[in-house]
């Protein structure tokens, strides 16, 4: 009925197109059993990008799960206790920094090099104990030391040894020159002996 | 086409309510497919004229039937649905195809030409070539109407009920298309 309708309308609008107008089953065709074979094949498709769409969900959500951990974790409350820990942290790297850091290394070389330790020390060795200094010391150093110490107390000691003997030698001759008389000293001098010779003089 | 589907409204009720089980929805939709995929195929075959091009848009076409089965409220009629997603669908497919295109517009028409010569699943003549190229010239409602007519033999209140356009615009459209056809075929043809 509706086919009839259609081709009377086509007829009266345009008689040559409604001469042309053919089955288009005539004109186009198609595979084999195409239509035998497409349900399969669409169910086939339909369960393919199932699984694919399965596995993309599957993804987001454990980016999404990650996503929102991280949220949670920078919520308010969690960010306070957050911020305060890493406030911590880093005041607690300048504060507790260790003593032998590479800067402090540094500064006390530099102070060793234009001698201003040894220069403090020189004034405040009353604030030092023996103890202290000598545990700072290398071992060499402390017998180098030691034997500098027992040169001088040797040295001293010889000193006074020699001081002792020559008084003790001087009272001696004192005592002998008085003994001595100085009259019977010269009657026994020559004019000879009282000549000057030329290695006596300076 | 349109009476044996309005005779086939049980038809479309029995896929419908075994759609709408999870336990009988393959069934129901491959029923679905079996009752409606020749028809479908035709419609976007006049619209996109290649074999491969129609095989591709109709899996696209029921694909989204798939997914969108479960929202269809019944206000249409299931094939008036379908029939609108197929003509979407091809439509869209030809925007994208024309994109991607490299040849020249002003070669367009020599290239579809060329092209359904080439095509081994086309059999037709000079005049049936030259009619599948002046639709490609028309704006896209007037070929769409005139699909729907000339090949598909709908009435204008089916396809009014497809494109949700009036039937009085649907029949002035046709008109209009029909006249353009033959200028075209009638000036080429020889």
């Amino acid at each position: 009925m509706e086919k009839k309708k259609i081709n009377k309308e086509l007829e009266a609008l345009s008689p040559f197109l409604s001469n042309l107008k053919k089955d288009k089953k005539e004109e186009f065709s198609m595979p084999v059993n195409y239509f035998d074979k497409f349900e399969d094949r669409l169910m086939h498709r339909i369960e393919e990008e199932a699984a694919l769409s399965t596995e993309r969900h599957s993804e987001e959500n454990t980016t999404n799960s990650f996503l929102s951990r991280i949220k949670s974790f920078f919520r308010p409350h969690y960010a306070i206790g957050f911020s305060t820990c890493l406030l911590l942290i880093i005041g607690s790297i300048y504060v507790l920094k260790p003593v032998d850091s590479p800067t402090n290394l540094d500064t006390i070389e530099g102070l060793l090099a234009d001698g201003s330790i040894d220069t403090y020390i020189y004034n405040h060795i009353e604030d030092f104990r023996t103890e202290d200094i000598v545990a700072l010391l290398e071992v060499d150093e402390v017998a180098d030391i030691q034997e500098d110490i027992v040169g001088e107390e040797a040295l001293n000691s010889t000193a006074v040894n020699t001081e002792k003997t020559t008084e003790t030698i001087q009272s001696s001759m004192d005592k002998a020159l008085d003994a001595v008389a100085a009259d019977d000293l010269l009657d026994d001098l020559t004019e000879e002996d009282l000549e000057l010779m030329e290695d006596d003089l300076f | 086409m349109l009476k044996s589907a309005e005779h086939n409204k049980d038809t479309e009720k029995k896929i419908l309510s075994q759609l709408r089980k999870p336990q009988s929805f393959e069934k129901g939709f491959r029923f679905m497919v079996q009752t409606y995929q020749e028809r479908l195929y035709w419609h976007i075959r006049q619209l996109v004229n290649l074999h491969d091009d129609a095989d591709e848009v109709l899996q696209n076409t029921f694909i989204k039937v798939y997914r969108g089965i479960k929202n269809f409220r019944g206000d249409a009629q299931l094939y008036t649905w379908m029939y609108r997603i197929a003509t979407n669908e091809a439509l869209t497919f030809l925007k994208k195809k024309k994109k991607r295109a490299t040849v020249d517009l002003d070669n367009e028409e020599s290239g579809l030409i060329a092209t359904l010569e080439a095509d081994r699943y086309f059999d037709g003549d000079k005049a049936t070539l030259l009619l599948q190229a002046a639709l490609e010239e028309l704006p896209e409602k007037q070929r769409q109407v005139f699909v729907f007519r000339y090949y598909d033999e709908l009435s204008y209140k089916e396809i009014s009920k497809i494109v949700g356009t009036s039937v009085g615009g649907l029949k002035a459209s046709y008109h209009h298309a029909v006249k353009k056809i033959e200028i075209y075929v009638r000036e080429n043809i020889d």
